[in-house]
């Protein structure tokens, strides 16, 4: 049986995209605009510029700075929907763990996002129970945390985005340099390339953003529902290792004092 | 009340809004009641419940609105 309650956060995550959704519709929209965008400017040039003021170089310089704006303009959305709200989280949770739960876990999001802020929400809520009964925690081993270093989402999302930039048309001038006179064949190496490419870039977001938000929405989500079994070591690092830590050192406390609470009967 | 089934929806509800210690709020306020599951009928169920929303949800409005969750998930609230 489903409940009122339970169904509206049903619906709402159903609504949103998830985070793999948002990172292919950018750079399949970059793929479209790496592909257009070299034409558009070359036609524009030969429309509205008197013939020879532009050399070729100049061009490309231009091509690549259109190409430059363009991406900066995807992947500054791609923060906003990704980086935005897990560094959001990430902070509720911080301040979480430093025992302020007047937090603001509400975030326009993804899918796996909403499940994590509905995560929290339980979790805080289990603490404000925990602090009614047993009182403020006392200092405990985690307000010496682990620092979790490494590459931020933006960083990460700004690299998926300068290695397209900088190897797709390398590969497209490549085959048309190897194979000049077969427009088809260059073409098509072309496009075989800029495919594998595609894959190359797509794995290394998988493995650095998507799995690793999963895999704490999956966590958060079984374990605010009272399953600790899913409590792991921190495996991730930057932004959503961060978010792990927090979230590790909520449900460790919460837990602790469930038993607590049991042995004063 | 009180069947396994009405406890497991109450929990399932009362863990969706306060996370874990949900449970814990459950088993304590049975314990406090000083009763088996199965004698919380009528007026000691209304209580039941009353205890366990106020235990768990701290903002009255939201306790509003779950009362009315559970009232209707344990049989619309013709049984309580």
């Amino acid at each position: 049986m489903v409940y009122a309650g339970i169904m509206d956060v049903q619906d709402e995550v159903e609504k949103k995209m998830t985070i793999e959704t948002k990172l292919l519709a950018g750079f399949l929209v970059v793929y479209i605009a790496s592909a257009v965008i070299p034409g558009l400017v070359t036609f524009l040039i030969d429309h509205y510029v008197q013939d020879g003021l532009f050399s070729d170089a100049i061009i490309g310089i231009l091509t690549f700075c259109a190409l430059l704006i363009f991406i900066s303009i995807i992947a500054h959305y791609l923060m906003e929907w990704i980086t935005k709200p897990v560094r959001k989280l990430s902070k509720a949770a911080e301040k979480m763990v430093a025992g302020d739960l007047d937090v603001d876990l509400e975030v326009e999001a993804s899918t796996e996002l909403i499940i994590i802020s509905e995560s929290l929400s339980r979790m805080k809520a289990s603490m404000k129970i925990a602090y009614d009964w047993l009182g403020p925690p006392e200092a405990d081993k985690y307000n010496d945390k682990p620092e979790i270093l490494g590459i931020g989402l933006n960083e990460k999302i700004i690299i998926g985005m300068v290695m397209f930039l900088i190897f797709n048309p390398l590969a497209a001038a490549l085959s048309h340099m190897i194979f000049p006179d077969l427009i088809l064949l260059s073409s098509l190496i072309s496009i075989i390339f800029s495919i594998i490419l595609l894959s190359l870039i797509a794995n290394y977001l998988y493995r650095e953003i998507i799995k690793p938000l999963r895999h704490v929405a999956s966590m958060a989500e079984r374990v605010s529902k009272g399953d600790y079994s899913g409590i792991e070591e921190t495996k991730y690092s930057g932004d959503i290792g961060r978010l792990e830590r927090d979230f590790n050192i909520i449900s460790e406390r919460v837990q602790k004092a469930m038993k607590e609470l049991d042995m004063d009967g | 009340m009180v069947s396994d089934s009405d406890l497991q929806a109450l929990e399932t509800i009362i863990v969706n809004h306060a996370g874990p210690m949900g449970k814990f709020i459950i088993k304590k306020s049975l314990s406090d009641m000083g009763t088996e599951p199965n004698r919380i009928t009528g007026d000691i169920q209304v209580k039941f419940i009353n205890m366990v929303i106020e235990r768990a949800i701290f903002d009255t409005d939201r306790q509003v609105i779950i009362r009315k969750e559970i009232l209707s998930a344990l049989g619309g609230g013709t049984n309580v």
